[in-house]
């Protein structure tokens, strides 16, 4: 027997054959096996019987799961009932399935005319026992609705399975909808056919009748005109009819038995319906029917929207989905629609005779008393306009700037419009924020990203020309722009790495100008300077990486300058402190570009000590706390490169235990497990330089498993596969240095590979092809070391090193620390002994 | 407006990535009824030829649940996790509900044409699959873990690779070598 351990390795080592084969052509599959199982009979023979297996004619995997888990989920599979006795009535064919159930086409078994009806078939439980005896009561009195424009109801009951049930004339007609448009009713014509259904509904109220659930579907149009159908019937299907049922269930409830585009405000809150929301109803339909769409859209079934759309949201007048509805028709569509009954028509007679008005030319009831309406509801447009932005944030697309030109463009006050356009900008800039927060850190989002930042500019573009000189919209076009500067490709710490570092300075640059406008004008606030030292801070990063390190010094120090003139500073304000660090430890990577180390090293001691100062106080502050370790892993490097070991070593073992720290908290932070694996390559390179090769192996073998996690979690990012490539490099030198020149140089060789692979996707990109002169220069190195020297080799791969520095600095993209290494390329050429070939 | 605020679903997951079992037994029913609920939405807007996928109703869960809240890494694999057990286990006790009506119903009277064309095969080779996976759980459970969220989650490469935290290459050869090793499993217990 073996073991489950054996069992679960036999299996990998089957699976990895398995994937290989399957990668090759079939013929050239068993070759493979034989081959890579080393003579493994068994193991042969098992991959072979899979990988003869063709999986192509088994489709259970694809068969489509979803449709079957909702009804299922539902727990209502449907199955055809065509044949079935439903009480005396056969069942024909279906004419049509809705959430509550299904209408068929039925005929009376025992009929010799062959008469035929509907019948509405509805699921168990969709009605209480309550209300299906209550029906016995008052069928009669719906069936009793003799009226040429209402279909009539015949009978009802429960199946044995319980299944309540409706029968009814069968009407043959047109859907509304389908019918003007068919036969390309003008409005007029629309109207009229709109006034006949009025008169029908009408007839029904009269009769204390309540419809309950109109809508175009439910309106045919026949050779006799408009026939309404279901008359009665909603009102049997409520549940919890005043037996306590919470709201919200009955909402859910009513979602499932309305649709939810045509209840009315007070059906949705499960208030009590009157004639006054077949009102609302029937103005629905009137929109549709006149502006082609409807007032609103509810997407999803989520109770809470649906109470945000069909409660709060104001509808636009049909006039903006076709202007020549404005005035009258705007104004008796929109009386209708009133969020609370008592403000629609008195009755559908009184909306009807408003209609009439109009086609006679006669002022209209709706128009009168609109100054005050307005007052009214002028107090509840804050919620409105909240509710109206979620909309646009679900149509995410354009949708947010045509929603801001039509808030400009509404014909209402300017305050009004003002108002609503704050709303939606509020909107857009929480979208930037909140969003791009929600995903920065995660491995994988790039794309997402990209997409954001297009979208991101694009809205803050329109909002700039519609901006005008209010402080507070200056301030989120600020931040707006700021933070796409910072997508785009500035390296401020944990941010993506999009590389379109011209986009990022023209963003930068908006920001900026935004900002300086306010902190200049008498409104600015503390905010203000803290955003624009951040911006400055942010131009002496991109300058830095743009290898310009005077002009980085000089804005790093103006930041610096700025925020430590804050009195909030004495206080240990940690708002300042957070902006104070960050700005010093730029200004210590400015200097240091620039080789001022000792001023750099200052700076970097100075940031760190305003993080602690934080971090001290309250270690629940992350961005404090992972503030130090920035600082010690930026005085790590500044160190590594004075050569000064000891201090380095020092420095990167506390950036290590501060980062290792955090990605045990949090082992999916993509920012944390990069951090750890810098301060352990760093501590690598640095063991490395001091002699301890044991020491440098272990660090730089962790830094790679933690930066191959990185570049598989997120292949769009070329970064973490550079640093991979960099920190392969670190390794393959710590082995050399040990005396293991095979394995040195196998490591060096895939450094340089997988770098000229970067390289080679994107010639642009300079820090991957620095790392690559870098790599193959230490692949020189490693032909000139004792018992392993080739100088012939050395001096080629050295010539590659010097070709790659030269190109670089040719295109001005040659950092001064880089160039050193130039240096020692050509020292290292001097000192090679010339070989045959060369003379 | 407070209606229907989500139950504390976050907070939940971040109890049970901390260890806290009982977390996840108060989870599971509230993931179950807001897939019960999203399924019922989609059954009644019933719009012909849309076919609900299993993703977007995951997906749809996922978002009406935790919305777009900073959650963090772990939360969502585990959140999609839960959501594919969960179809999982309802598809299977379809199945097996329907295996056992089917060895009923033989006994007693001849099918009508529309039970026969629901599909007896599917609902076999649901349960056979099933019971492959248990045995690929113990075999291989990253493997396992990636076929219950592509297959009964319904979730794409590219989704179970985000959720997973792999890449989307590692996915796909994952898939693609469970695929036959299922097949043979499944095959073998047909015999």
């Amino acid at each position: 027997m073996s073991s489950e351990r054996d069992v679960t390795e036999r299996w990998r080592r089957v699976k990895s054959i398995l994937d290989g084969a399957l990668d090759r052509p079939p013929s050239e599959r068993s070759a493979f096996i034989a081959d890579a199982s080393f003579g493994d009979q068994e193991l042969q023979r098992e991959v072979e019987s899979l990988a003869a297996l063709s999986d192509e004619d088994w489709n259970v995997f694809d068969a489509e799961q979803g449709a079957r888990l909702a009804s299922l989920l539902e727990d209502s599979s449907p199955r055809s009932r065509i044949g079935e006795r439903i009480g005396s009535y056969e069942l024909l064919s279906e004419l049509g399935r809705g959430g509550m159930g299904a209408v068929y086409l039925a005929r009376r078994a025992d009929d010799e005319f062959q008469q035929r009806v509907a019948v509405k078939l509805m699921r168990p439980g969709t009605a209480s026992e309550d209300a299906l005896r209550r029906f016995r009561g008052e069928r009669q009195i719906s069936a009793s609705l003799e009226h040429p424009n209402i279909a009539r109801l015949l009978d009802g009951g429960a199946t044995e399975a319980g299944e309540p049930f409706f029968v009814m004339e069968f009407v043959e007609g047109e859907p509304l909808l389908e019918h003007c448009r068919r036969h390309g009713l003008s409005i007029r014509e629309r109207l009229d056919l709109f006034r006949r259904i009025c008169e029908a509904v009408q007839y029904a109220h009269a009769h204390l009748v309540v419809h309950r659930d109109i809508k175009p579907e439910n309106i045919l149009v026949t050779a006799g005109g408009p026939k309404l159908l279901d008359f009665g019937i909603a009102k049997l299907l409520e549940t919890g009819d005043g037996n306590g049922a919470r709201a919200s269930e009955q909402t859910a409830t009513l979602l499932r038995a309305l649709t939810p585009e045509y209840a009315s405000p007070e059906q949705v809150r499960g208030r009590p319906v009157t004639t006054a929301s077949d009102v609302y109803s029937l103005g629905v339909v009137l929109y549709e029917l006149l502006a082609g769409t409807k007032p609103y859209r509810v997407e999803s079934g989520d109770p809470a929207e649906l109470l945000r759309v069909v409660c709060e949201l104001d509808p636009a007048a049909p006039s903006t989905h076709a202007p020549e509805l404005s005035g009258d028709l705007d104004a008796i569509v929109l009386k209708a629609l009133r969020k609370e009954p008592e403000s629609r028509y008195a009755s559908v007679e009184q909306m009807s005779e408003d209609i009439g008005r109009h086609l006679a030319g006669v002022p209209v009831l709706a128009r009168r008393g609109n100054a005050a309406y307005r007052a009214v509801k002028s107090v509840r447009r804050h919620r409105v306009a909240i509710a109206a932005a979620a909309l646009v944030l679900a149509a995410l697309g354009g949708g947010l700037i045509v929603a801001i030109r039509e808030a400009r463009r509404a014909r209402s006050a300017e305050a009004q419009a003002q108002r609503r356009f704050n709303d939606v900008r509020q909107l857009a800039n929480a979208f930037l924020n909140e969003f791009h927060d929600s995903i920065k850190n995660l491995p994988g989002s790039t794309p997402a990203r990209r997409l954001l930042v297009q979208k991101g500019l694009a809205y803050l573009d329109n909002l700039s020309q519609e901006a005008g000189e209010d402080a507070s919209l200056l301030r989120d076009l600020a931040a707006g722009y700021q933070r796409l500067g910072d997508l785009q490709g500035s390296p401020a710490e944990g941010s993506a790495m999009l590389g379109d570092m011209e986009g990022a300075q023209k963003s930068l640059r908006k920001s900026a100008a935004l900002r300086e406008r306010l902190v200049r004008s008498s409104l600015a606030v503390i905010q203000d300077r803290l955003d624009l030292a951040w911006t400055y801070s942010q131009f002496a990063n991109t300058y830095t990486l743009d290898g310009n390190p005077h002009a980085a010094v000089e804005y790093a120090r103006k930041a610096v300058a700025m925020l430590s003139a804050e009195e909030a500073v004495k206080r240990g304000d940690p708002r300042i402190l957070h902006a104070l660090g960050s700005a010093q430890f730029n200004l210590g990577s400015a200097l240091k570009s620039a080789d001022l180390p000792d001023e750099a090293r200052v700076a970097f001691q100075r940031g760190l000590e305003s993080n602690r100062r934080v971090c001290a106080s309250d270690p629940t502050d992350d961005l404090a706390c992972r503030g130090l370790f920035v600082g010690f892993y930026k005085i790590g490097n500044l160190e590594l490169e004075l050569d000064r070991f000891a201090d380095a070593a020092n420095a990167y073992r506390e950036a290590a235990r501060i980062s290792a720290e955090f990605h045990r908290r949090d082992p999916g932070n993509g920012m944390y497990q990069r951090d750890l694996a810098f301060a352990s390559g760093g501590l690598g390179v640095t063991l490395l330089e001091r002699g301890d090769s044991a020491g440098a192996e272990e660090n730089l073998q962790r830094q790679s498993e933690l930066l191959r996690s990185l570049a598989e979690a997120d292949p769009d990012n070329a970064n973490p596969r550079i640093w991979l490539g960099e920190s392969t490099r670190n390794l393959g030198n710590a082995l050399l240095a040990r005396g293991e020149t095979a394995a040195a140089r196998a490591r060096l060789l895939e450094s340089a590979t997988s770098l000229e692979s970067i390289v080679h996707r994107d010639p642009n990109d300079v820090s991957a092809r620095t790392e690559l002169a870098q790599t193959d220069f230490a692949m020189a190195k490693s032909y000139s070391v004792p018992g392993g020297t080739d100088a012939a080799a050395a001096r080629s791969w050295c010539e590659k090193a010097r070709r790659e520095y030269l190109e670089l600095r040719r295109e001005g993209k040659l950092a001064p620390s880089v160039a050193r290494l130039l240096t020692r390329v050509d020292e290292e050429i001097a000192r090679l002994p010339n070989d045959r070939g060369r003379r | 407006m407070t209606e229907a605020a989500p139950p504390a679903v976050t907070a939940l997951l971040q109890e049970w990535s901390r260890g806290d079992s009982g977390a996840l037994e108060r989870l599971t029913p509230i993931v179950y009824e807001e897939l019960r609920r999203i399924a019922a939405g989609y059954m009644r807007k019933e719009r012909p030829g849309h076919t609900l996928q299993a993703t977007a109703l995951v997906n749809e869960a996922y978002v009406r649940l935790i919305g777009q809240k900073r959650v963090s890494w772990q939360n969502r694999a585990h959140f999609f996790g839960i959501a594919a057990q969960l179809m999982r286990r309802v598809l299977i006790d379809h199945a097996r509900r329907r295996q056992a009506e089917k060895r009923g119903a033989d006994r007693l009277r001849v099918s009508t044409d529309a039970e026969i064309a629901s599909g007896p095969d599917l609902d076999f080779d649901m349960l056979a699959i099933d019971g492959a996976l248990t045995r690929l759980e113990r075999l291989d459970p990253p493997q396992a873990r990636i076929v219950e969220l592509r297959f009964f989650g319904g979730l794409t490469v590219e989704e179970t690779a985000e959720v997973v935290g792999i890449s989307t290459a590692t996915v796909k050869r994952e898939w693609r070598t469970a695929r036959v090793w299922l097949r043979r499993e499944v095959g073998a217990e047909s015999e």
